[in-house]
């Protein structure tokens, strides 16, 4: 079934979107319903362009001569084409519902605007992920930066024009190395068509530097350490529902590009590239739930998660580079599973911890968690979609982050089994700093949860909080029901994400379910299945709510009423768990790492050498008017004079001008 | 006497009378010469009519007649009357100047046309010779005056040479030229008129000296 006309419906629907909202700018009510509504509708086709394609595992293409000489328009919607094409169009339907509501916040504030953008923000991705050459990809590429970059700068405080100033920078330094990259593959192919890439046979160190170019370019799409200095800037800046396709998916799309170009395009033929991207996965998810635990401000601690998140799934992509690289299939399959699959997952469960964070910030006006507390009464519903990401960001199982994280270990785990010494200790270091950085997740999810939700309120707002409304509710419902589905499903959704996997890394069928077990390629080795997992939960559950019952009448006789105390005091709100002292320990024990974040952060260096450059910008411009313009003003201005002599005011004098001019052309004709 | 030297003679009375527009002081004086200049022209016309048996310029010579001869001399006599600047009056060259000056005219005139060779006016060089020179002289009665009524004159009398051009050289043209000769005299000085009484009502000048407004 060709589902490619559903793809140009969804993107032309989001278009429709976008302008309607920019039309309706006068009437905000109804240009934020066309916007939310085109946008749900446009994600529905998404989804019914995806799905079938992702299920059939049939790739689809469409090419014409488009109205550039020197590139075709070229559409490649294959497998990875689809998983993206299917994760943008979930997250999108879930912060179009979302937005219904939430952007009533802004009206009078350019809700308009970001109606616009938001719809234009989504098309261009959703445009960027099919299109199979060099020039289109740039061109959307672009598109996503610009119409993101205006929903960082939406606030139009000075912070966040600040954070999107540095975004644009990063964002833009980024797509320069893309443009490189793409600029070799060009040079050597003679078309700007991807699939004349995948053709090239390169030198080493020419492809090489072709996928370094990419890995740091799409990284610093993606927010990878060292380039994630503002994704913690840019992503809490923007509105709830963009920070969720921001961090949901505009980062995937990083992780996008180093697949399509490090195994797709150059085919990952060399051993070191797959540790680089693992080693910088390692580090990138370490620092990142560090930095994340220091957090006040709860949508930038989501945003550090996000650098978190990215290292797994890079740990996933690199784990499956170096299996092609060393010709193991079933690491290949398996690394690029893991990756994969947790890009799915981090995308449904970062969009919803966004849209709740939205939703707090929504009713308190603050992002800061040390002025929440409470919230699990007052917004019960968000607090239990919250919960169910926050379990899901995690790993607890059996929840789809559970899933994805398991697989990166299997995959890790096999890696350590093979290969060159080098491999085979990379393996376990990695695993450990997989196994700090889910310690730590849940650690700072704990915070989050309880700090924000738990415990007495500690500001009237969060005292007076109300729930959100449904729309808002529909949209994280749809998220979380989506974290409980993709890991009790596992062994259905396995397979399909394996499929993928095999056609990047072109090996044969891995097999990694039945019936309700995933396993790592045989089920001899080690097997996980989701639904036992939460049948046994639950009965653990059961089996404590039953005690409970049973000891009832024991329990009662020795309980005594009465208000809550601490070592001899009456409680005090001040007494509560908060943000800042809960992590306090973690952040003495850590306290080297803390420091790296500023040394390490490229945007000071950035910041400096931009004000170099304008210092030296201002030194030069004045050059040019002192040496050229002005000597070329100061003989313009001279010839004027000459030639005003010649203007003499009285007409008699034209006459004789035009009387002589005619003689003249007479001589000369006459001549 | 031969009709060519009948022309011949007429066309020197042509420049004698250019001068006497030039060289009076009141706007009302020059179109009565002017007047007398148009009827000398009519001769001219009628003579060279009954030479060359050129019927087209009976016709020619009857519209001069009412066009150049009365109509335009009334409109100009009648509007000029009342517009009066003594100080625009004087005029840059004397009368002395004004007679150098049209000497100097006339004898480059007739250098120039004596390398002419065409059959049609080979006996009227001398009046070919007289209507380039009046165009000159057109020119030079602009170029002198101050009074921008004197000027209007001078495009008469470019006009008037322009017109005594066409007929020794192109006398057979049809009826339609004649026309626009004689539409294109009529409106151009009735156009002028208007401007320049206009001009007199808002800045109170005929001189076109004070008229530099435009200067940049």
């Amino acid at each position: 079934m060709n589902t490619l006309p559903l793809v140009l419906v969804s993107v032309l629907l989001y278009v429709a979107g976008a302008f309607a909202s920019l039309l309706l700018a006068s009437n905000e009510r109804l240009g934020i319903r066309c916007a939310g509504l085109a946008g749900s509708a446009a994600a529905l086709a998404g989804l019914a362009a995806s799905a079938p394609a992702l299920l059939s595992g049939q790739t689809l293409d469409f090419a014409s001569s488009g109205p550039f000489p020197f590139a075709r328009f070229v559409v490649h919607f294959d497998l990875l084409a689809a998983l993206m094409v299917f994760v943008i169009s979930l997250l999108a339907l879930a912060a179009s519902v979302y937005s219904l509501s939430y952007v009533r916040e802004y009206e009078g504030r350019g809700a308009w605007a970001m109606g616009f953008f938001m719809n234009l923000f989504i098309a261009s991705m959703l445009a960027l992920v099919v299109v199979d050459n060099a020039f289109y990809f740039l061109i959307f590429f672009e598109m996503m930066s610009l119409a993101s970059y205006f929903l960082v700068i939406s606030e139009q405080s000075n912070e966040a024009v600040k954070a999107g100033f540095l975004y644009f920078l990063i964002a833009h330094a980024g797509s320069v190395l893309i443009m490189l990259a793409f600029f070799l593959l060009y040079q050597h192919s003679g078309s700007l068509d991807f699939a004349s890439f995948r053709h090239l046979h390169l030198s080493t160190p020419l492809a090489s530097a072709v996928f370094l170019l990419a890995f740091f370019g799409f990284g610093a799409k993606a927010g990878m350490v060292p380039l994630h200095g503002w994704l913690p800037r840019a992503h809490p800046a923007a509105p709830s529902h963009a920070s969720a396709m921001m961090s949901g998916v505009m980062v995937k799309i990083g992780i996008f590009g180093i697949i399509r170009v490090g195994v797709d395009i150059l085919g990952a033929t060399t051993t070191w590239w797959g540790l680089l991207v693992l080693a910088i996965g390692g580090i990138s998810a370490v620092l990142g739930v560090l930095y994340a635990l220091a957090e006040h401000d709860i949508k930038r601690l989501l945003a550090y998660h996000s650098v978190e998140n990215i290292g797994i799934i890079l740990m996933g992509v690199g784990a499956g580079m170096v299996g092609m690289a060393t010709h193991q299939p079933l690491l290949a399959v398996l690394g690029l599973l893991a990756g994969l699959y947790h890009l799915l997952n981090h995308a449904v469960f970062k969009g919803l911890l966004f849209l709740g964070a939205g939703s707090v910030v929504f009713r308190l006006h603050t992002k800061d968690m040390e002025k929440m507390g409470g919230l699990g009464r007052r917004m019960p519903l968000t607090a239990l979609t919250f919960l169910i990401g926050a379990m899901a960001i995690s790993a607890l199982p059996p929840l789809n982050g559970f899933v994805s994280e398991w697989f990166t270990y299997q995959s890790l785990f096999t890696m350590s089994l093979q290969g060159s010494f080098l491999i085979r200790l990379a393996g376990p270091i990695v695993v450990v700093m997989l196994a700090i950085t889910g310690a730590l997740a849940v650690m700072c999810f704990v915070k989050v949860y309880g700090v924000s939700f738990s415990g007495a309120p500690r500001s009237p707002h969060a005292a007076e909080a109300r729930e959100v409304p449904a729309p808002m509710i529909a949209g994280m419902a749809l998220l979380a029901l989506a974290c409980i589905a993709l890991g009790l499903g596992a062994a259905l959704v396995a397979p399909v994400i394996a499929h993928i996997a095999s056609q990047l890394a072109a090996t044969g069928a891995i097999d990694v379910a039945s019936q309700t077990l995933v396993y790592p390629g045989s089920a001899t080795r080690t097997a996980l299945s989701t639904p036992l997992v939460a049948i046994l939960l639950a009965g653990g559950l059961l089996v404590t709510v039953v005690l409970g019952g049973l000891y009832r009448e024991q329990r009662q006789k020795r309980r005594h009423g009465g208000d809550a105390w601490a070592c001899g005091y009456a409680h005090d709100p001040r007494m509560v768990v908060s943000a800042g002292n809960f992590a306090k320990p973690l952040r003495e024990m850590f306290a080297p790492l803390y420091r790296l974040r500023q040394q390490a952060d490229p945007s000071p260096a950035m910041r400096h050498s931009l004000s170099w450059l304008t210092g030296a910008a201002s030194w030069m411009e004045p050059r040019f008017d002192d040496n050229i313009v002005a000597p070329m003003l100061r003989g313009i201005h001279w010839l004027g004079r000459q030639v005003q002599r010649l203007q003499h005011g009285d007409f008699r004098i034209y006459c004789l001008y035009i009387v002589a001019a005619l003689v003249i052309l007479i001589v000369l004709t006459a001549a | 006497m031969t009709a060519t030297l009948i022309v011949n003679n007429l066309a020197g009375l042509l420049f004698v009378t250019s001068l006497l527009v030039m060289g009076v002081s009141r706007p009302t004086a020059s179109a009565v010469f002017y007047s007398l200049q148009s009827l000398v022209l009519v001769l001219i016309f009628v003579t060279l009519a009954a030479t060359l048996g050129a019927g087209e310029l009976y016709l020619w010579a009857a519209s001069a007649f009412v066009t150049k001869v009365v109509l335009v001399p009334v409109i100009m006599y009648r509007a000029l009357g009342k517009l009066q600047d003594p100080a625009a009056s004087r005029p840059l060259i004397g009368p002395t100047g004004l007679c150098l000056a049209a000497a100097v005219i006339a004898v480059l005139s007739y250098l120039a046309v004596s390398t002419v060779k065409l059959a049609v006016v080979a006996e009227l060089k001398p009046a070919l010779a007289v209507s380039l020179g009046h165009f000159f002289l057109g020119l030079l009665c602009i170029v002198s005056q101050r009074n921008i009524l004197k000027q209007i004159f001078g495009y008469c009398l470019m006009e008037n040479g322009a017109h005594l051009t066409l007929a020794l050289m192109a006398n057979r043209a049809p009826e339609l030229v004649e026309i626009g000769i004689a539409t294109d005299a009529i409106f151009a000085v009735v156009i002028m008129t208007l401007v320049a009484r206009q001009i007199f009502r808002t800045l109170q000048t005929l001189d076109v000296k004070q008229l530099t407004a435009l200067k940049g």
